[in-house]
């Protein structure tokens, strides 16, 4: 079941990992600040994961400024049985990230695939839209906040 | 794209009524070469593609048919042809009418030429 505390990412995201058949998705902020997850159950995973997410694209973006001139796009790590493919997307209110999970069942090709769709949904939102998030400011507060209301407890 | 691949895929979309030819690789659903006699969406093909194939082959797997090694698949407007081999499937869409058993044919000398 797909949570998020961003109204504008809920069917973008649920589309996504329907059609692209992925086992688990998050979307967040370049900061680290959780929107949206799909298939976790623990919100100490969101948490770790956006965490390392957000130091992975930090760490590559700065890397393509230094070798290629421009921040890296979309990255993929395949292990033994899961794959992840994490990647930017530009909003209106800014880079919004989105890291997906899946198996076998589907393949890198249809999840670049879908992630393209993903992108153009997001690139037709509106910023008013987007900024109408329940955001305070307060990066601690606000993480806490969307992780209760993703897993229930807000 | 090495020259024994390009152009066998040339020979593919040279064909009448192949409107596009392309080599994917079947794990990950990613063109590894394209030629096509319209516009198409190869990674888009690339991807779909093999997941057909990909599943097919696990549903002939269970059902206790074997491997799968080519795939054929007929629509109201065109047709899709797929031949794999190892870790490469190759990709030819067409149009309806398009001479099935040739490309069939074609299909399976093309994947000894890369071999």
């Amino acid at each position: 079941m797909t949570r998020s505390v961003a109204p504008w990412l809920d069917a973008p995201l649920s589309e996504f990992v329907r059609q692209a058949r992925v086992s688990l998705a998050v979307a967040l902020e370049s900061s680290g600040r959780v929107l949206a997850q799909h298939g976790f159950t623990r919100s100490l995973d969101v948490m770790s994961v956006c965490s390392l997410v957000a130091a992975i694209h930090a760490s590559g973006s700065e890397l393509g400024r230094q070798a290629n001139g421009a921040p890296f796009g979309p990255l993929h790590h395949s292990g033994p049985g899961r794959q992840v493919f994490l990647a930017p997307v530009s909003t209106a209110s800014g880079t919004v990230l989105l890291l997906a999970v899946f198996d076998d069942r589907t393949s890198l090709g249809v999840v670049r695939h879908f992630f393209g769709t993903f992108a153009q949904s997001l690139s037709r939102v509106s910023a008013d839209e987007v900024s109408s998030g329940p955001m305070t400011g307060d990066f601690e507060r606000d993480l806490g906040r969307n992780l209760a209301v993703l897993f229930g407890r807000a | 794209m090495t020259a024994a691949l390009r152009e066998t895929l040339g020979v593919l979309a040279a064909m009448p009524g192949v409107r596009a030819a392309l080599a994917a690789t079947t794990s990950d659903g990613l063109p590894a070469a394209t030629v096509a006699a319209i516009d198409v969406d190869a990674d888009a093909l690339a991807a779909f593609a093999t997941a057909v194939l990909t599943r097919t082959r696990r549903a002939n797997a269970s059902a206790g048919y074997g491997d799968t090694r080519h795939l054929s698949l007929d629509a109201e407007h065109g047709r899709l042809f797929v031949a794999t081999e190892g870790e490469l499937a190759l990709v030819v869409l067409a149009e309806r009418d398009v001479a099935a058993g040739l490309v069939r044919v074609a299909l399976q000398r093309a994947l000894r030429n890369i071999q």
